[in-house]
């Protein structure tokens, strides 16, 4: 591609009223002498007609405002209600007590009764089973 | 980037006056001010969304959660000025992760709305074309030229520098044109 071509799409993406007077003679001029480029503006310019066209005008409506500002005075009301320092407290209580629950494991392992794996090594180690049942 | 103090949308200088105002009676908690400012800001940021997911009952849920959590992060704003580029950006950012989390699929007559606007073909048309383009082109694309935003504007949105929406739209065009001119040779 040419650099004048280049600069012609560069330029063609922009508003009348975003070009200079010399970038505005610069686009007529080369839309007369290159036929790609005139093709080419043509077909997008074609594209983004239809794209225009099939705007949506959907801007809400005053329902949506009330819904809104009730959605938000409520939030902030709740938030005044809960201090905000309620969520460390809450995670300081669980980190607590998950601490505690470890300490009283650790301190009564020996009164734990020990699990006996005795049988199922013997099982699994017993020469009339077979090492792997679902073979079979 | 560009200077997000310089894009008000358009307002006038009493507009932005009063949009100040309304932004610090906010803060304090003025439930009048808050009604004011979802007015101000919500057919042109509904109609945005519309535009960019093409379904209205999704757009006025993002249009909402975007409201939501520009009040909720109103603190973090610096300059009040550039409230309208920092409630377009968190929108056009929730819209994104919608379009990104939708399946690629067709679409349908019956997800087209039944009154107003376009014709139902047409409408369908235009649906799968975007449908066809990346979450961020599309995005680009129906910015500039079916809500008229500046390169600048859909640079702050986006949060991007103003060459990435160039290029962004040079692709974004040339495959929408693609795409249209296949689907007239196929039809």
């Amino acid at each position: 591609m040419k650099p004048s071509c280049t600069r012609f799409e560069r330029l063609s993406a922009l508003r009348a009223q975003e070009l200079s007077d010399r970038e505005t003679a610069f686009l007529e001029a080369h839309r007369l002498a290159c036929e790609t480029c005139r093709k080419r503006e043509f077909g997008t310019r074609a594209a983004l007609n239809f794209l225009q066209d099939a705007g949506l005008d959907h801007e809400g409506d005053d329902a949506f405002d009330r819904r809104l500002a009730t959605l938000w005075s409520v939030e902030k009301r709740a938030r005044r209600e809960t201090p905000v320092w309620a969520p460390a407290i809450a995670s300081a209580v669980m980190a607590a007590l998950a601490v505690l629950a470890v300490l009283q494991v650790i301190t009564h392992r020996e009164e734990l009764e020990p699990i006996d794996v005795r049988g199922h090594e013997a099982r699994l180690a017993s020469p009339d089973r077979p090492e792997f049942p679902l073979a079979r | 980037m560009p200077d997000v103090n310089s894009l008000a949308l358009r307002a006038t200088p009493e507009q932005i006056a009063e949009e100040l105002r309304c932004l610090d009676r906010c803060r304090r908690g003025d439930t009048q001010a808050t009604h004011a400012l979802i007015a101000r800001h919500r057919r042109r940021l509904v109609r945005v969304a519309t535009n960019v997911l093409r379904d209205p009952c999704e757009a006025e849920d993002v249009a909402q959660e975007a409201f939501l959590k520009a009040f909720r992060e109103l603190h973090k704003l610096r300059d009040d000025r550039a409230f309208a580029g920092f409630l377009y950006r968190i929108c056009v950012r929730l819209c994104l992760d919608r379009l990104r989390g939708r399946r690629a699929e067709p679409a349908e007559f019956d997800r087209a709305q039944p009154s107003g606007g376009p014709q139902i073909e047409t409408r369908v048309l235009v649906e799968n074309l975007l449908g066809e383009l990346p979450a961020e082109l599309r995005m680009t694309l129906v910015l500039r030229e079916l809500e008229q935003f500046s390169y600048e504007e859909i640079a702050q949105f986006m949060h991007v520098p103003v060459g990435t929406v160039r290029s962004r739209l040079h692709t974004a065009r040339e495959k929408f044109r693609k795409a249209y001119e296949e689907a007239l040779a196929g039809a």
